[in-house]
């Protein structure tokens, strides 16, 4: 509703965003009391590896030869550090510094973790296909592209096998486990609704029926158009 | 090599949970409910698109009434399997537990997902525009030149 066109409803959307906001930001109670303000913490958490990548993706890739809005070209290998940086940032919370409050470990990380590593895997994996069979000469790209698919894939036996500093091995192949079920769920009961979803348009398309013909011109109309051609194609001949 | 890979990561958690190294969880029990609520969350995100898309002129009311009936299939299946006792370990056996929890674990899986989107592809789209290539002959060319003798 907030991107309606129709003005009355886009401020509709608007406002119960805003209210959705306020909700969350005046919860009285700290998100460790409930499943799901652990889940806003989980978030919260992330901000910044999220926000380190998002930036260091923008500068790098304005900062390259491209002629929309370049960048100066020093920039680029600032961008690629800030990459670097969020990844590290995201081994460093994952080995030493689990998030957490008071003492608590957020029970949602190991859930995010194995599900953020196999979509890794699955589509940096499809990413390096595509870039070598549509690319020209994307040799280079491809490698890369495999190597963080099989850098996930190590990184994720790495965690089945030997786990962390806070975790068991048997919570992280646990959380695994479930993470296959979740993801192979959803993209089951995703597709199956999309798909019912093509059908009710199809439906809907099928029931609309040819449309009506069209009368042809009165005299009026005839005249009307024959003055407009006339106007303007007058002196073209 | 993608799907090799995501079925040595199934082959792995097998053989650990064979070997009970693995806690105990129903996957097949996490599959159907992620699948149902899924289902859910996506023809009811359906159905709020269609209605902010929905206009005096469009003829729209096979989708809307269609989106809406289908999540109210889906919860409805849902209430019905975890009444026939088919529930998720861990979380408390009524619908409304089990649901918000599914719930939640498919926001957290789709935010993963967006991530590994981002990431991969953003990465990806950096190395690509980022080639140098030698500038287009045609462009030192001039243009609407029609005064060349030669013609």
């Amino acid at each position: 509703m907030a991107i309606a066109t129709e003005r009355i409803r886009r401020i509709g959307g608007c406002a119960l965003l805003v209210l959705i906001a306020i909700a969350l930001i005046g919860h009285p109670e700290r998100l460790d009391t409930s499943i799901e303000g652990w889940s806003l913490h989980l978030l919260i958490s992330l901000i910044g590896p999220i926000t380190a990548l998002l930036f260091g993706i923008w500068f790098a890739l304005f900062s390259g030869p491209i002629p929309v809005a370049p960048m100066p070209r020093n920039v680029r290998p600032f961008g690629f550090a800030l990459m670097i940086l969020s990844l590290f940032w995201f081994c460093w919370m994952l080995f030493e510094s689990r998030p957490e409050i008071d003492g608590t470990h957020n029970p949602w990380w190991q859930h995010l973790t194995t599900s953020l590593l196999t979509a890794m895997i699955i589509i940096a994996g499809f990413a390096a296909a595509f870039v070598l069979v549509m690319g020209d000469e994307r040799m280079k790209e491809s490698a890369i592209m495999s190597i963080l698919s099989l850098s996930s894939f190590l990184l994720l036996i790495y965690l089945l096998a030997e786990g962390t500093t806070s975790d068991d091995p048997v919570f992280w192949r646990s959380a695994s486990w479930g993470a296959l079920g979740d993801l192979a769920g959803m993209l089951f009961g995703g597709g199956f609704a999309l798909m019912l979803f093509v059908t009710f348009v199809w439906l809907g398309e099928k029931r609309m029926g040819v449309p009506d013909e069209v009368e042809p011109l009165s005299i009026d109309e005839t005249t009307r158009v024959k003055e407009i051609l006339k106007e303007n194609l007058e002196g073209e001949a | 090599m993608v799907l090799g890979l995501v079925i040595l990561v199934f082959i792995a958690n097998i053989h650990l949970e064979v070997r009970g190294e693995v806690e105990s969880v129903d996957i097949s029990s996490r599959f159907v409910h992620s699948a149902i609520i899924s289902f859910t969350m996506v023809n009811g995100a359906l159905f709020m698109i269609t209605l902010a898309l929905s206009h005096k002129h469009a003829k729209l009311i096979e989708q809307a009434l269609g989106t809406i009936l289908a999540a109210v299939a889906g919860v409805l299946i849902f209430g019905l399997l975890v009444d026939s006792g088919m529930t998720v370990a861990g979380v408390a056996t009524d619908v409304w537990s089990q649901f918000s929890m599914g719930g939640i674990r498919i926001i957290i899986v789709g935010f993963a997902i967006l991530l590994a989107f981002g990431a991969s592809f953003g990465l990806l789209l950096t190395l690509v525009t980022g080639r140098e290539t030698p500038p287009d002959p045609l462009l030192e060319l001039e243009s609407a030149s029609f005064d060349n003798e030669d013609e």
